[in-house]
C-alpha cells in the first residue's frame, strides 16, 4: 500500500504572528517532497506540528488516511515519524552509539546495556553512511558536519516511514552531501515519505520530486519538480501584495556624506566584508538567517572581536573593544532578540531607557531621579509607548512597545546617536506597530542618523531601505540600489552557491 | 469592601475597649494585650477599607503598599513575634531583644555582601570561610604585636584579595561561581585550621584593649557591631537605590547580555561585587574576633548560608536583578527572631537550624503564590486589552 501524509487545514498562531493559516498539503510515499518559502513562511512550524512539538490551533495530520493528533514528540516517534531539525538534538557528552540508539538502548533483562550488540549495530549504520567515526567516539568531539550526520543516523536507524529533513545540508561538506543524497535515494526506493526543507535551489532540483511552496503561513502552490524551473519557483515564493504599509512612509530624501566605512572586515564568521553608510541613509542588509549579518554588526559595534580590517567612523579609524566604546562614539545597536539581548525584562521601562546614559544622569554621587523621570517620560510620549507609568516592567509590554523602549533608549536627548543598527526590528510585531517603526526609521534618517536595517523579511528590507546589501555565508554577494532591487534578484543573490 | 470594613470596625471597637479595660483593671496580661492588638488592627483595616471605598487615590496607595514584598514580610514577622510572645512573655524583653540583635550582626554583615552579589546575578559561598580566616589572621597579627589599625587594614586587604581571586575565576576563567567559590571556601576552611592547629588564638586584653573594645563597647543598650551592621544596611541601601553603580548591579543581574550591549561592563560590576563581599566578610570576621577575644578556626561557619537565607527571605531574587536592603534587613530580623524564639520557647539550639530551612521554604511558597497571582493578573490584563 502506498503511504500518504496529509496536513489538513492546519492553523497555528503565536503571539503577534499567524505562523500557519489553513494549510492543506498531501505528500506520497516513494517521493521526496520539498517544502520551500522565505524565512517565516511556516516551514519549520509545519515540521514541528508533524513532530508533535507544537499542537496546531486547528486542523489535523493524517497518516495513511488515519487521523493523528500528536501532543508530544514521543507520540510522533511511535507513529513512525522522524524529524531532523536544524538545531541538532544530540547529547554531546555521550558516545555515537548511545546517541544513535537513544530511544532503544538494547537493555538486557536486568536493565544493563548490551554494549557489544549496540556497538555492532551502530557500526553497520556508520558503514552505510561511509563516515570515519567509531561507535564509541564522544559526539561533542566530532566536527559539526559529522554531528549532523549522527543526527540523521538517529532517524535512519528508527527506520521511520516518514522522515523530514530541515536544512540538513547547511553544515555539511560536498562529500557528506553526496552520501546523504544516496541514502535519501535508497529511502525513497523503499517507499518512505520524505519531506525536505532547503534554501539551496540546486539541491531542490537535484533530489526532490515535488515542491510545496509556502508564504506567510499559507500554501501558495505545489509543483512537480520536473515541470518547473528556478524562475517560476522564486516567483511563487515572493509574489504577494505589498499593501499600503510601505506606500505611506514619509521617506527621508536628504542623504549626506559618508559616516561609516567598513573595509575588508574579517571575523570568525565574516569574510572580507566592505561597505559604507552615509548620513541619513537607510542601508538594508538582506539574506537568509545565518548569512552573517548579525555577526557583522556585532563586530562593528565592538561586541565581537575583529580579526582584521578597518572601521572608519567619520573618516577616523576606530577599533572598539567593547559595546561601551562604540556607544560613546555614537553607534547604537538594537539587537536581534529583544527579550534576551535588548531588554532587562525584570526592570522598568525607565531603567531600560536610562541604561547607557547613567553617568549623565548622576549628580556627584547620586542619580538625578528627576532628570531620569523626564528622560523616560519624553521617550514614552515621543514613541507613544502604551503604558500607564514608566515604572512598568518591560516584561509586561507587548513586542512593539518593547521595541519602542529600545529605540527610546538610543534616541533620547542625552544620546548622540549617529548610527543606529536595527537587527530584525519588526520580528514578532503586529502590522500596525511595524508601520510605526518604518516611519520612525525614516524620521531618524531625516535627523541625519545613518540607519542599518537587518531584516529577513524581503518586502520590508526592499521597501524601507535606500540601498540594499545581500549577504550569504559571511560574504557580501550583491549590492543593489532601491530601484534595482527586486525580490527575485535578492532571493537569487542570497541563495546563490 | 464597605461591608468588610464595617464588620471590622464593629468587631474592633469592643475588642479594643475590653482589652484596654482588662489590661488596666484585672491585669490578665496576654489576653488583654491580644485583644488590644486585634482591636487596633481590626479598627485600622476597617477604617482603611471604608475610606478606600470612597477615594480612588487611597485605594491605589493601599494596593501599592500591600503589593510590596516587604509588606508581606512585616506581617509574617509580626505574626511570628506575636506567637513566640504568647508562648513565652520573656521573648519581648530588652535583654532578649538585645540577644536577638547581638546574634544577628555577623549574619547581617554577610547578608549585605551576599545580597549585593545575588542581585548582581552571582553568588559567593566562600564568605563564611573568608570571615573565619580574617578572624584568625587578625588574631595572629595582633599576637605578633602589630598595631591594631595596621592589622585591621591588612585583614581587610586580605578580604579584598579573596574577592579578586573569586572574580578572576568567574570573569577570567568563566568558572561557575557556585563551584569556584565553594572550592575557595574549602581551601580557606582547611587553611584556618592548619594555621591555628585547630585552636583558638587568644587576643590579649592588656595589649589590645582598643581593638577588643570594637566588639564589646555598647552604645546605649546595643553593642557597636550592631550599629555597624545597621549603618552598612543604610549605606548599601542608598548605594543600590540611588547611585549609578547600584543601578548597574540590578541591570547586570537582570540580564548581563543586554546590559553589556547597552554599554555597561558586567565584568567590572561583578569584580567590584566580589571584592566588596570579601571585604565585608573580613569585617564580620574581625568584629567577631573582637567580640570573642580570639580568632577561632570554627567561628562564623555557616553564617554565610544564614546570610543568604536572610537575603532570600527578604525578597532578593536568587536569579538576580531584584531585591532591596530594606528587604534584607527584614529578612535578617525575621530569621534571627525566629531562631531566637525557638530557643526562648525551650526548644534546643539545634532546632534553629531546622527553623532556617523551614522559614526559607515558607518564604519560597509565599513567593510562588505571589508570582502566580501576578502572572494571572497580567494574563487577564492582556486578555482584556
Amino acid at each position: 500500500m502506498e503511504r500518504t501524509l496529509e496536513f489538513v487545514n492546519i492553523s497555528k498562531a503565536f503571539p503577534g504572528v499567524q505562523a500557519l493559516n489553513d494549510v492543506s498539503v498531501q505528500v506520497k510515499g516513494g517521493r521526496v517532497s520539498a517544502l520551500m518559502g522565505e524565512n517565516g513562511a511556516g516551514k519549520s512550524t509545519l515540521l514541528k506540528i508533524l513532530s508533535g512539538d507544537y499542537v496546531p490551533d486547528g486542523g489535523c495530520v493524517r497518516i495513511n488516511g488515519e487521523e493523528k493528533n500528536f501532543t508530544s514528540p514521543y507520540q510522533s516517534i511511535k507513529a513512525s515519524v522522524s524529524v531532523i531539525y536544524q538545531e541538532r538534538q544530540l547529547l554531546n557528552a555521550m558516545s555515537v552509539m548511545e546517541n544513535v540508539f537513544i530511544d532503544d538502548l538494547h537493555e538486557s533483562k536486568f536493565g544493563f546495556l548490551n554494549k557489544s550488540e549496540l556497538r555492532r549495530k551502530t557500526q553497520e549504520i556508520i558503514d552505510s553512511f561511509e563516515l570515519p567515526v567509531k561507535p564509541s567516539d564522544i559526539v561533542g568531539h566530532l566536527s559539526i558536519a559529522h554531528q549532523q550526520m549522527i543526527e540523521i543516523m538517529k532517524a535512519y536507524r528508527r527506520d521511520s516511514d516518514i522522515i523530514a529533513f530541515d536544512e540538513p545540508t547547511a553544515p555539511l561538506t560536498d562529500r557528506e552531501i553526496a552520501v546523504l543524497f544516496r541514502l535519501i535515494g535508497k529511502l525513497k526506493e523503499r517507499g518512505k515519505i520524505i519531506l525536505y526543507v532547503s534554501h539551496r535551489m540546486a539541491e531542490i532540483f537535484q533530489i526532490t520530486d515535488d515542491i510545496v511552496v509556502l508564504k506567510d503561513g499559507q500554501l501558495v502552490t505545489t509543483f512537480e519538480t520536473s515541470q518547473t524551473n528556478e524562475a517560476e519557483l522564486v516567483k511563487a515564493m515572493v509574489g504577494r501584495d505589498i499593501g499600503d504599509t510601505y506606500a505611506g512612509i514619509r521617506r527621508n530624501d536628504k542623504i549626506g556624506d559618508t559616516l561609516l566605512e567598513v573595509k575588508n572586515l574579517v571575523t570568525e564568521d565574516i569574510n572580507n566584508v566592505s561597505f559604507t553608510l552615509r548620513r541619513g541613509e537607510v542601508l538594508g542588509f538582506a539574506g537568509l538567517v545565518g548569512a552573517g549579518r548579525t555577526e557583522l554588526m556585532r563586530a562593528v559595534f565592538g561586541a565581537d572581536p575583529v580579526i582584521s580590517g578597518d572601521i572608519l567612523l567619520e573618516g577616523k579609524s576606530v577599533n572598539f573593544k567593547s559595546p561601551k566604546e562604540a556607544i560613546d562614539s555614537g553607534i547604537a545597536l538594537c539587537p536581534e532578540d529583544r527579550k534576551t539581548q535588548g531588554l532587562v525584562l525584570s526592570r522598568s521601562i525607565r531603567d531600560n531607557i536610562s541604561m547607557p546614559v547613567l553617568p549623565k544622569l548622576s549628580k556627584r554621587l547620586f542619580m538625578d531621579t528627576k532628570a531620569e523621570e523626564s528622560l523616560a517620560a519624553s521617550a514614552i510620549s515621543k514613541f507613544a509607548i502604551k503604558t500607564p507609568t514608566a515604572e512598568k516592567l518591560t516584561l509586561e509590554l507587548s513586542g512593539g512597545n518593547q521595541q519602542k523602549v529600545i529605540l527610546g533608549r538610543w534616541t533620547s536627548n542625552l544620546m548622540d546617536t549617529k548610527i543606529l543598527i536595527l537587527d530584525e526590528p519588526t520580528k514578532g510585531i503586529d502590522v500596525g506597530a511595524k508601520a510605526e517603526i518604518y516611519q520612525l526609521i525614516h524620521d531618524f534618517a531625516s535627523q541625519g542618523i545613518g540607519v542599518i536595517l537587518i531584516s529577513s523579511e524581503l518586502t520590508e528590507v526592499l521597501n524601507v531601505s535606500d540601498y540594499i546589501i545581500v549577504m550569504r555565508s559571511g560574504r557580501i554577494t550583491g549590492r543593489l540600489s532601491r530601484h534595482e532591487a527586486t525580490e527575485e534578484r535578492v532571493i537569487e543573490l542570497s541563495m546563490m552557491d | 469592601m464597605l461591608i468588610v470594613g464595617v464588620i471590622l470596625i464593629v468587631l474592633g471597637v469592643p475588642a479594643l475597649i475590653v482589652g484596654l479595660a482588662t489590661l488596666l483593671t484585672v491585669g490578665n496580661y496576654s489576653l488583654s494585650v491580644s485583644l488590644v492588638i486585634f482591636g487596633v488592627i481590626a479598627l485600622g483595616l476597617g477604617v482603611l477599607s471604608v475610606l478606600s471605598n470612597r477615594r480612588e487615590n487611597i485605594r491605589r496607595a493601599i494596593r501599592k503598599v500591600v503589593g510590596k514584598k516587604e509588606f508581606t514580610l512585616i506581617v509574617v514577622l509580626a505574626v511570628i513575634v506575636y506567637i513566640f510572645w504568647m508562648i513565652n512573655h520573656n521573648y519581648i524583653t530588652l535583654f532578649n531583644v538585645r540577644n536577638i540583635f547581638n546574634a544577628a550582626f555577623v549574619m547581617g554583615t554577610l547578608a549585605i555582601g551576599g545580597a549585593c552579589l545575588l542581585i548582581g546575578g552571582k553568588i559567593d559561598l566562600s564568605a563564611g570561610s573568608t570571615g573565619m580566616m580574617a578572624g584568625v589572621i587578625i588574631a595572629m597579627l595582633l599576637g605578633m604585636g602589630i598595631h591594631w589599625i595596621t592589622a585591621l587594614i591588612i585583614t581587610l586587604v586580605f578580604g579584598a584579595v579573596t574577592g579578586l581571586i573569586n572574580a578572576f575565576f568567574v570573569n577570567g576563567m568563566n568558572f561557575v561561581p557556585f563551584i569556584s567559590t565553594l572550592a575557595v571556601s574549602s581551601v580557606y576552611g582547611g587553611l584556618a585550621r592548619v594555621m591555628t592547629n585547630a585552636q583558638n588564638i587568644p587576643i590579649s586584653s592588656q595589649e589590645h584593649p582598643v581593638f577588643l573594645a570594637l566588639g564589646s563597647t555598647n552604645i546605649g543598650v546595643f553593642p557597636l557591631p550592631f550599629f555597624i551592621t545597621i549603618i552598612l544596611l543604610i549605606v548599601y541601601g542608598v548605594i543600590l537605590s540611588s547611585t549609578k553603580f547600584g543601578r548597574r548591579v540590578y541591570m547586570v543581574g537582570g540580564n548581563s547580555t543586554a546590559a553589556r550591549l547597552a554599554g555597561i561592563n558586567p565584568k567590572k560590576i561583578t569584580t567590584l561585587l566580589f571584592v566588596n563581599n570579601g571585604v565585608l566578610a573580613s569585617l564580620a570576621g574581625i568584629l567577631m574576633a573582637a567580640r570573642m577575644h580570639s580568632g577561632s578556626p570554627s567561628a562564623i561557619l555557616g553564617s554565610d548560608l544564614d546570610g543568604y537565607t536572610a537575603a532570600i527571605l527578604g525578597g532578593v531574587a536568587f536569579v538576580g536583578g531584584s531585591g532591596s536592603m530594606l528587604g534584607v534587613f527584614i529578612g535578617i530580623v525575621l530569621l534571627s527572631s525566629f531562631q531566637n524564639g525557638l530557643v526562648v520557647t525551650g526548644l534546643g539550639a539545634y532546632y534553629r537550624v531546622i527553623a532556617s530551612g523551614l522559614l526559607l521554604i515558607a518564604a519560597l511558597i509565599l513567593d510562588y503564590f505571589r508570582e502566580n497571582s501576578r502572572i494571572r493578573a497580567l494574563r487577564k490584563a492582556r486578555h482584556d486589552s
